[in-house]
């Protein structure tokens, strides 16, 4: 492993301080499940400090309130995915951290490692991205709110600056009469998702109301198909609803060919999983 | 370089270590503890896997310098007074180990599932394990060896 | 009370469930250093200039070695000598060794390997058998790209096919596929006595290891010390690269006169060592309309990679097989292993056969339906049995199991209700069974004819407790507790007095490499003669003691006794301490030449293997129609293997390498850039089955004794890999009605295919 720095940030101020002085390539360490590789695999350009943020206990807990759930940024994904009040609001979340890596990884690995790492593929951003996720940036100079679909940039690329910390998630607690989260992996287990689809939906006298649907890996970052949300706007969940649905994201999404997968398989599986995800959505109502 | 202190299997260990150390290097090169495997030293293989206060991880993607304060676990700890557990007797009896390389971090994983969930379900037992590749056995005298120590009590 | 035949405990279990097992990275030397390699950054080059001197300024770095350094000859010695330990002035794949780098920490021979700095001219590469092959591709290697060919020729295919009421011809593919042993490759040189030198390593075949060290270094073997060190896996991945990681630590070692200790990141051992031959075939198949063959003709090209290595062999076992277990009085099959600019290949559990094997196994499955027989009656009816002839002419003589395991699997896995049933699945999620047979020559047979003896050397010591020493390795497979079944049984002894000895070179007989299943069948066959001679030596002594002939003696549950009046006996404690006391010498070498093999390379005809185990896999399937993503449910796999010697070992191995093809089938292939760089060198990207990518695995043994085997047994390990794959695709056709010709089955392949077909 190549010699590196890490200072263990002891809170919020003296990460602050710390900014305020100035650094050199600052890198924030969470869970490490992705930054450790990227150091491994000499990713980061040297020097760089590591910023041990993983004993900040303020930014572990999660709080429902009135309007909005709020989760910490080092909340990892098996505290998520095993929440039973999580579960009930969020199922396309805690579906998605379900299934990230292994029980090793997700005892690790946290929201705001994910978010932050910007991943096309990251599981946990789909689903935020259908529940109407913000989050708190904070950083010695202040403090901002940011719709997540206005975070990413592009490929392991964000609006975030250097210092500025993911403190926490916003959702609103409004609850959907359906939510899931599909993804396709090399394999069952421990495989970075090749396409993934969250979708949260509501119903008023039979009819969709709401549909969110949010598509990973088939782009540089996280998209919305929202043609596709907006054709299903007011329609009943037919078969043939489905099937146009089906045909109708399959424009939307502009995947490449990468090692794990091909641009006409993704393309494809956009309409598959769609016309799974309302079949089922069908099926339980 | 900086000063850790650690429980590892209930002992006490204070030690000056450099901050880019892994939890893995550190137990196997510092506390000499070398029954913790690496395999692929990036997270996939589960051979690494420890108990970090209570919880499986991968002790490659650990600093060590994180687990200042923390309680840990390791294949060496498993046992008791140089007496193997339950689980590591079923892994014996169900002829679950092969080459062994996997076995010290599937015992880990193993352990951390039955001191959650002490009769699990044959379903997940296999979730548990899932991290921890095993190319030998195909994994069914392992998930047979688990079932069987969680019958016992482990 | 024989131990033979029973599911004892491993001998290794207890070391490895505690932690304590030493692996080679588990040691340590005071003084040691950490070596590091430099990895060629280029595909196919010419090396202008190697710059080491701003590397070697690194604070912590030793000594840094290249080519010019090799006080020996820098080729390995595998089966024909072109891969040298370090590239000299060609580099001919991505990730071939130039130079090693040892210093007192990793990290500062890390940083050195970042700093050597190398200048190639590239030279225009040839990155798959179809360039390599075309008559005006770059030249690999002086003798051009085929490393090696070989043919069988049997009766006349023309003929065979005019007889034939149908012929189907197709062509197949197979990828690499890369071992994944949990253990990494890796070695720890320490200087010794006299100029001497001992290598402890992770390794199947120390004596080729202890060969290619002597090359290297330019000293003779007896100066050369191999110990092995508890081995985490190997399925052929350690037969032959470790002689090239021994060589280079050992010669840092040799150099510096300090402890050298290299073990490879995983990203290295992907880069660098030897894998599964990617194959292309094209097979033509002649049948009469009651499904029995009339000809087969086979073309079959393996992708080398850079150098040969084992590849002449691996081909060659391909070949034998070519045919599939079946019989057939006209063939003609050309084999040839090719050259390219990719990493080398070499052993891999089955060795050339899983390959071809897809491709045969594929063809009858076509054929069964183009003639409307059930597929496994056309395996039935085409079945060798004792006193058939194999494609090269040698008649099987006994233990021709193969029947029995298709009746047996078919049976079992409810073959008959299942295809009915199953064929009545109309929606997006189908299900499909199929079924292949196979064979598996034990041992190295005639393609490695100067291995085919092994040494052992047995111990009793005074307190009666047992050493056997055999130059035949555990690297997981479970050959510690076999053999120490054979050896309880041979001298009537109890297992737990039993201990192999670890592997040393010094105190272990060179018994040939532990490859080809082979080590049961020529290790357990040494011991025996060992033991024999042993209790010749002991029944002197107890038939004085009891005053009875030794003929009648029954050596048994450590005692000795009268076998008309079985409680006239001594134990066999009282006996060793006689013998001590008269001064016998109670330890001895076992000595055991394989049974006559012979090939001829100018008929492509002979006596392949002294005996094969045989295998039939039904797998069942199920297919989502909208992904294109198979799941494997279910494989019934029936082996003959003779004797089980220790069944629970047998299951083991049956239900890994059952795993293993199913990765093999549907998930593992090693992916590359245009430009000849390996693009997923780790387990990330090149994707292996966890504990939920598995099925349900029903291993049936079947036992059809091979006399000159111990207690009947043949061999086994290989062979549960070998047929797994054609069943499951043979499954896919079923479910689906599209017959996937290459593998892996990925998602993505057999989407466009039943896009294509709709």
């Amino acid at each position: 492993m190549r010699r590196f720095s890490v200072i263990r940030i002891r809170s919020l101020e003296h990460l602050f301080d710390l900014a305020e002085k100035g650094m050199t390539n600052p890198y924030f360490l969470a869970g490490g499940t992705d930054l450790l590789i990227k150091i491994k695999d000499d990713l980061l350009i040297p020097p760089f400090t590591v910023l041990d943020i993983s004993g900040l206990q303020e930014l572990r807990s999660i709080h429902f309130e009135q309007d909005y759930v709020r989760i910490g940024s080092l909340v990892t994904h098996g505290e998520i995915e095993k929440h039973p009040e999580l579960r009930l609001l969020f199922p396309s979340l805690t579906d998605a951290c379900h299934g990230v890596g292994s029980p090793q990884i997700r005892n690790r690995a946290t929201i705001g490692g994910n978010i932050g790492n910007a991943s096309p593929a990251a599981d946990s951003i789909p689903p935020l991205y259908v529940y109407g996720a913000e989050l708190h940036l904070v950083n010695s100079k202040g403090e901002r709110w940011v719709k997540i679909e206005d975070f990413f940039t592009g490929p392991g690329k964000t609006i975030r600056n250097p210092v500025e910390i993911i403190k926490e998630i916003r959702i609103p607690a409004e609850k959907r009469d359906y939510g899931t989260y599909l993804r396709l992996g090399q394999r069952k287990a421990l495989a970075i998702s090749k396409i993934s689809l969250a979708l949260a939906g509501k119903k008023k006298n039979g009819s969709m109301e709401d549909v969110k649907i949010a598509l990973g890996a088939v782009g540089p970052t996280v998209i919305m198909a929202v043609e596709t949300s907006l054709y299903l706007r007011g329609k009943e969940l037919s078969s043939e609803v489905i099937k146009e649905a089906g045909n109708i994201i399959e424009k939307e999404a502009e995947p490449i060919t990468d090692l794990r997968s091909s641009k006409e398989y993704r393309k494809k599986m956009c309409s598959t999983l769609l016309v799974k995800a309302l079949t089922n959505w069908k099926q339980v109502a | 370089m900086k000063k850790i202190k650690v429980k590892v299997n209930g002992k006490e260990y204070v030690k000056d270590i450099p901050e880019y150390k892994t939890l893995l290097d550190f137990l196997r090169e510092d506390l000499f503890l070398t029954g913790t495997k690496r395999g692929c030293g990036a997270g996939e293989c589960g051979a690494c896997t420890v108990i970090l206060n209570g919880r499986a991880v991968n002790s490659c993607l650990v600093l060590a310098v994180e687990c200042d304060g923390a309680e840990i676990k390791t294949i060496e700890g498993e046992g008791e007074n140089g007496k193997l557990s339950p689980l590591q007797e079923a892994f014996q009896h169900h002829h679950a180990v092969q080459c062994g390389f996997c076995t010290p971090g599937m015992v880990m994983s193993a352990r951390s599932l039955l001191d959650r969930v002490p009769h699990p379900t044959e379903e997940e037992i296999k979730e548990a394990i899932e991290g921890n590749f095993c190319r030998c056995t195909g994994y069914k005298q392992i998930v047979e060896a688990i079932i069987d120590a969680s019958r016992g009590g482990s | 009370m024989s131990v033979v035949g029973k599911s004892v405990e491993r001998k290794d279990a207890l070391d490895k469930v505690l932690g304590l097992a030493q692996y080679v990275d588990d040691m340590h030397f005071d003084n040691m250093l950490i070596a590091k390699g430099v990895y060629s950054k280029e595909t196919y080059g010419k090396i202008i200039s190697i710059d080491i001197s701003k590397a070697e300024r690194v604070k912590g770095v030793v000594k840094i070695v290249t080519s010019k350094d090799i006080p020996g000859e820098n080729l390995v010695p595998i089966v024909r000598k072109d891969m040298p330990f370090l590239a000299e002035d060609v580099v001919r794949y991505y990730g071939e060794p130039v130079a090693y780098v040892a210093a007192e920490t990793i990290e500062a021979a890390e940083e050195a390997v970042k700093l050597v700095h190398i200048q190639y001219k590239p030279l225009e590469t040839v990155l798959s058998i179809e360039e390599s092959i075309k008559e005006k591709a770059p030249k690999i290697h002086p003798h051009g790209n085929i490393h090696k060919s070989y043919k069988i020729r049997k009766g006349d295919v023309a003929r065979g096919f005019s007889e034939a009421d149908i012929i189907i011809e197709n062509e197949y593919r197979t990828p690499h596929q890369e071992h994944s042993y949990l253990e990494t490759n890796g070695m720890l040189a320490v200087p010794a006595y006299e100029g001497g030198i001992t290598v402890y390593g992770s390794m199947q075949c120390p004596f080729y290891v202890q060969e290619g060290v002597a090359n290297i270094l330019n000293i003779p073997l007896n100066k050369v010390r191999i110990v092995q060190t508890v081995t985490g896996g190997g399925f052929g991945g350690k037969e032959d690269i470790p002689s090239l990681y021994a060589g280079n630590a050992a010669l840092l070692a040799y150099l510096t006169g300090r402890p050298v200790k290299l073990v490879l990141t995983r990203e290295e051992d992907f880069f660098t060592s030897s894998k599964r031959h990617p194959s292309l075939i094209k097979y033509k198949t002649g049948a009469r309309k009651d499904g029995t063959l009339t000809a087969i003709e086979v073309t079959y090209y393996l992708d080398g990679g850079a150098y040969s290595t084992l590849s002449p062999i691996v081909m060659w076992r391909g070949l034998i097989h070519a045919t599939g277990p079946y019989r057939c009085e006209n063939v003609r099959v050309d084999s040839h292993v090719v050259a390219t600019n990719r990493v080398h290949c070499g052993a891999f559990r089955g060795f050339g056969q899983p390959q071809v094997i897809f491709a045969h196994e594929s063809q009858m499955d076509i054929l069964a339906d183009k003639l409307q027989i059930d597929p496994a009656e056309i395996r039935r009816i085409n079945a060798v049995n004792v006193g058939d002839e194999t494609s090269t002419g040698q008649k099987l003589e006994t233990s021709v199991g193969l029947l029995e395991t298709i009746e047996k699997s078919v049976d079992k896995s409810e073959w008959q209700q299942k295809r009915s049933i199953y064929e009545q699945d109309k929606g997006d999620k189908r299900r499909g069974i199929g079924v292949s047979s196979c064979f598996y020559g034990v041992s190295l047979g005639a393609g490695g004819r100067k291995y085919e003896r092994s040494g052992a050397y047995v111990e009793i010591n005074r307190d009666s407790s047992v050493n056997v020493a055999v130059g035949t390795t555990e690297m997981g497979q479970g050959m510690r507790t076999v053999l120490s079944q054979i050896t309880a049984d041979a001298l009537g002894v109890k297992y737990e007095d039993i201990y192999i000895v670890p592997v040393d070179s010094t105190r272990v007989p060179d018994s040939g490499p532990t490859v080809a299943s082979r080590a049961t069948v020529m290790s357990g066959n040494a011991i025996r003669d060992a033991c024999r001679q042993l209790k010749e030596r002991l029944g002197k002594v107890a038939e004085e003691m009891l005053k009875i002939p030794r003929e009648v003696l029954v050596w048994d549950n450590d005692e000795v006794y009268f076998k008309q009046n079985p409680s006239v006996k001594l134990t066999f404690k009282s006996v060793i301490e006689e013998a001590y006391k008269r001064d016998v010498h109670l330890a001895t070498q076992g000595w055991f030449v394989a049974p006559y093999t012979t090939f001829d390379e100018e008929t492509g005809q002979g006596w392949c293997y002294f005996t094969y185990v045989y295998s039939t896999n039904v797998a069942e399937v199920e297919v989502d129609m909208t992904t294109g993503i198979v799941t494997v449910l279910k494989v019934t796999a029936a082996h003959d293997l003779g004797k089980a010697i220790n069944p629970a070992l047998v299951e083991g191995q049956i239900q890994g390498g059952v795993v293993q093809g199913i990765g093999y089938a549907l998930i593992e292939n090693l992916l590359y850039d245009k430009s000849g760089k390996m693009i997923n060198p780790n387990f990330s990207t090149y994707i292996i089955p966890t504990s939920v990518d598995t099925a349900v695995i029903d291993p049936i043994i079947v036992e059809h004794i091979y006399p000159d085997g111990p207690y009947g047994a043949k061999g086994f390990g290989e062979l549960p890999i070998i047929g797994v794959a054609p069943a499951i695709v043979n499954a896919v056709f079923h479910a689906t009605g599209v017959r996937m010709k290459e593998l892996p089955v990925t998602p993505e392949r057999l989407f466009s295919v039943i896009g294509e077909k709709k």
